[in-house]
This record gives C-alpha cells, sequence and structure tokens, in this order.
C-alpha cells in the first residue's frame, strides 16, 4: 500500500546528525517505503552468511608486509580487495615496477601502469571487488600496508540505498495516485500462425507434378 | 678451471639488504658479472684492487633493440641514477636477456712473470690476486666517497735463497696489484748476516705481450748483525729531475748498471701503474747456506700524503 504523502512530509525531518548517521537514516526512512536495490547492489553488498551487518566488518585488521616480484614479465595479480581498502606501496629497490588496476600494463616502461618510485609511497582506496595488477622486469621488494575502510563500504552501502529509494520514489507516488495496478493478464496471443486461425498462405501451390519428358 | 662465482643479485633484494655487492677475486680478464637487479647507483667499492670496470646494459633510450650502451665507472666517477636490468627484455635476434654485465676494463694477469734473462729468474714469485668490488645501490643513494679504503698487506717471512741456483738466481718476486694507486709505503725489515737487494719495480699491462716493468729503484742491504728496519714510499707525482741509482739488466755480463738522471726536458715521473714488483735477491759474495726470511709491510692509498 502506498504511504500517505502527509506522513511522508512528516518523516523527512531536518537533518541534523552527523552525516553518516544523517545518510543511514535517510536511508532506512526511503527504504522503509518501499526502495529496493537492484540484484546487481545486492550482490555488491558483504556477504551475510552467518547474519553479520556491515558494521561487524569493522573487525579487518590493518596488514603490513614486504611483497615481492618474483613473476617478471607478464602482469600478476598482486591483490584482489574483498572490501574498500586503502592501500600504501612504496618501492624498496631501483624497480621497474609498474601497478595497475587494468591487467594489461606490460611492457613495464609502456607507460600503461604507473611507475612506483623508490622510496615514495604511493596510496591507492581499492573499492570491493577491483584488483590491483604489477609487472615487474626483475626481482623487487615492495612495502605494502593495507588498511580496510569498512565505513567506505557502509557508505556506499547507504548511499546505494538511498539512490534506490530515490529511483523508486516516482514510481511510487504514480502509484499512490493512481491506486494499485491491475493484475497482469498475461501476454496477447499471437495473430498469426496456425494456432491463431489465420494460416500463412503458400505462395506456390501444391500440385500433380507432369509427365517427364 | 674454476668459473668465478658471484652473490646472485635476487638474493641481496630477497635478503632485504640496501646494495649488492660483488667482492671477489678476479681469475682471468675476461671474467664477467651479470648484475640482475637495477640499481640507483654502481660505484667502486671500498675493498677494491680494479680501478675501472665498465657496464654494458640494454638502453631503452637508444630505440635500437639490439644496441648494447657502454659506461664505464671508475674510483673517482661512479655511475648515478637508475639503472635498468630488464630481464623481461631481450635484445633483437639474439634472445638475450637485457641484464647489466660488468667486466674489468683495467688488464687482469693473475700470473704476471717479469721478463728476465736466462740466469736472473727468480726462484720464487708471488702474485697476489686482485680483487673487485663492485657495489650497487638497491635503494638509497648514498653518499659515495671518490676514493678506495688504504689497502695494507702484510708478508711476514718471506724468503728467499742466499744463493743463486742453476737456473735461478734464488731470489724471490713479489706481485701487489697497485690499480690507480697514488702511494705506496713499504716497511722492510731485513734479515741479519746476509747481503741481499731489494728491487722495487712498476708494470702498466697491456694486452696480449708481456710488459717489461719500470725499474724505480733498489735498495742494497749489506751483511749486519742486528735487523734492519728500511721504509720506502712511492708517490705517482714524484719527480725525476736529478737521479743516481743502480738499476738492473737481463744482460747476465752486467746484471747492474749506475744511471743519473739530470734535467729532462720533461720531468718524468714514477706515475700509476697496474702491478708493483718487488724484488729480493741475495748479493752476498760468501753466502751461508740455506734461505732467509724479509718481513714486508706494503700500504696502499689512493692520495699522496
Amino acid at each position: 500500500m502506498a504511504p500517505p504523502l502527509r506522513s511522508l512530509r512528516r518523516g523527512l525531518r531536518p537533518l541534523t546528525l552527523l552525516p553518516g548517521q544523517a545518510i543511514e537514516t535517510f536511508a532506512d526512512k526511503l527504504s522503509s517505503m518501499g526502495g529496493r536495490l537492484s540484484p546487481e547492489m545486492a550482490r555488491a553488498l558483504p556477504d551475510s552468511k552467518g547474519g553479520e551487518e556491515p558494521k561487524d566488518l569493522q573487525r579487518w585488521r590493518t596488514d603490513a608486509y614486504e611483497m615481492f616480484t618474483t613473476e617478471i614479465g607478464p602482469s600478476k595479480v598482486f591483490y584482489s580487495a574483498d572490501q574498500w581498502v586503502k592501500i600504501e606501496l612504496m618501492l624498496e629497490t631501483a624497480g621497474p615496477v609498474a601497478i595497475s588496476t587494468r591487467a594489461e600494463i606490460t611492457p613495464v616502461l609502456s607507460g600503461r601502469g604507473r611507475l612506483l618510485i623508490t622510496n615514495i609511497p604511493i596510496e591507492y582506496i581499492l573499492p570491493k571487488g577491483s584488483r590491483l595488477y604489477y609487472a615487474a622486469e626483475n626481482i623487487n621488494r615492495v612495502g605494502v600496508k593495507i588498511e580496510p575502510i569498512p565505513w567506505a563500504e557502509q557508505l556506499s552501502l547507504e548511499i546505494r540505498r538511498a539512490a534506490a529509494a530515490l529511483t523508486g520514489l516516482p514510481e511510487r507516488f504514480v502509484t499512490a495516485l493512481r491506486g494499485p495496478r491491475k493484475p497482469d493478464a498475461g501476454p496477447p496471443p499471437p495473430k498469426t500462425g496456425l494456432s491463431s486461425g489465420n494460416p500463412l498462405k503458400r505462395l506456390t501451390p501444391i500440385g500433380k507434378p507432369g509427365k517427364m519428358l | 678451471m674454476t668459473l668465478p662465482t658471484q652473490p646472485g643479485s635476487p638474493e641481496s633484494v630477497l635478503g632485504n639488504q640496501e646494495y649488492l655487492r660483488i667482492f671477489q677475486p678476479v681469475l682471468s680478464p675476461g671474467d664477467i658479472y651479470e648484475i640482475d637487479s637495477s640499481t640507483r647507483a654502481i660505484y667502486i667499492g671500498p675493498n677494491s684492487d680494479l680501478a675501472e670496470i665498465r657496464l654494458a646494459y640494454y638502453d631503452k633510450q637508444s630505440r635500437d633493440p639490439t644496441l648494447m650502451t657502454l659506461a664505464d665507472v671508475s674510483v673517482n666517477g661512479p655511475f648515478v641514477g637508475r639503472l635498468d636490468s630488464l630481464l623481461a627484455t631481450q635484445y633483437q635476434g639474439l634472445g638475450q636477456p637485457g641484464r647489466i654485465l660488468a667486466y674489468p676494463v683495467d688488464i687482469v694477469d693473475p700470473a704476471y712473470e717479469r721478463p728476465t734473462g736466462p740466469t736472473t729468474v727468480p726462484a720464487r714469485r708471488y702474485n697476489v690476486p686482485a680483487q673487485i668490488d663492485l657495489i650497487c645501490a638497491l635503494k638509497d643513494l648514498p653518499s659515495i666517497p671518490e676514493v678506495r679504503a688504504d689497502r695494507t698487506y702484510r708478508f711476514p717471512r718471506v724468503p728467499f735463497n742466499n744463493d743463486g741456483g742453476m737456473d735461478d738466481d734464488g731470489s724471490t718476486d713479489l706481485v701487489i696489484p697497485i690499480y690507480g694507486r697514488r702511494m705506496v709505503t713499504i716497511q722492510l725489515i731485513t734479515p741479519v748476516l746476509t747481503e741481499h737487494e731489494t728491487s722495487f719495480f712498476i708494470a702498466a699491462l697491456q694486452p696480449g705481450q708481456p710488459v717489461e716493468p719500470k725499474f724505480l729503484g733498489s735498495i742494497v742491504t749489506p751483511s749486519q748483525s742486528v735487523t734492519n728496519t728500511q721504509t720506502i714510499v712511492y708517490r705517482a707525482s714524484d719527480q725525476w729531475s736529478s737521479r743516481f741509482g743502480d738499476g738492473v739488466t737481463a744482460d747476465p755480463v752486467m746484471p747492474t748498471y749506475s744511471y743519473t738522471e739530470v734535467n729532462q726536458p720533461l720531468a718524468p715521473a714514477k706515475g700509476l701503474a697496474d702491478l708493483l714488483i718487488i724484488n729480493i735477491r741475495p748479493t752476498d759474495q760468501d753466502p751461508p747456506p740455506g734461505y732467509s726470511l724479509v718481513d714486508l709491510f706494503i700500504k696502499l692509498s689512493d692520495r699522496e700524503a
């Protein structure tokens, strides 16, 4: 049943909370009014096999280690982000090492990837589901620091919820004005074919063949 | 024949080192060292006997996929800048990876033998092997010293025969690499009761032919009852404007000669060389049997003091 416009206006109070909480409140309000996520968006959400909420993902810890570019030649997957992360890389040898979120970055010095510079840290924010590739001409040492950004994932989730709710809002208005939609009557019957009572005519009539000479 | 071994570049990277160091004796003039890691600077290390080393690398700037570019590295001329070892890139038509190669520019003769006459052949010869010390900076660009560390050799109890034999003169040759060294200090502790002569030569090697060394001078020590310490200092810039001395020859009839140098048009200097040869020869007319021993302390320096 469509919500009445008066209650909708009452529900949208001025946002006096923190931005993240405000967006969450706004998204909850809209989603309670009928906003739904597309299947693609739903697949992008964190796994909820155990029923946990996105806030539970804050238990992820910061990781730091040394990575060696032992695979030389073609590009290799360096990191696959299963959540939003901030990744900091610092080349500790002379290189050359190129990185990119695209796989086609060879040759290393071609400029298709970003060349790491010795002793200069470089920082990226990787969204969930993205991958980082590297390509190297020899064995190098790269210092890696990975920090999870769970609030970015929550924020992304809330923004998507809000966007989904806002895109569904005109439909809800129209539904509220026109009343509930009639149930579908199914597809219309075909207008051609044998089952329609209007069979196709043959272009060449079927007749008895003549006598062969 | 044992091929030269060298530390691998990947071990230095995987072992969290900040530099790759190639430090080992040079076995032949054809030794080539492979560097599999890119570097930020290549320079001569503190313990190197060699003063000049040549680099050959794949040059991305040349646009010629068959060109190998050369660069020389010397004690006061390091290669500063990123030099890539491109293992995934191959020279066109060769299939060889574009790694960095290093080899000595200085001529190395591990078995140098001083040319002598038939009766002045030394009974013994010791060749001190030349060391290569090449440092490749992997991470930080260091403050590179343009001088090698002083090199000290201590040779206690160097023997020489008190009398010549059938095929030799009983002497001992000591061949020391001094590539590009500018100053040599020698402390010579002589034995007792044996008259002997210590001669000093320098040799600038040439490819493919025996090199006659340059005679610097000699010291004749008479038979004494106590040991004596003599000090010899040789600087590359020492002038020979007027000098008297005795030289040795390859002529068996006249093995020594006296010479005088005065007012030459170009002031001759001792100069730089590759090898220092010290010959200790018995000169006793009535030699005691057996052999005698000399203690040598030799200090090489890149700077004159």
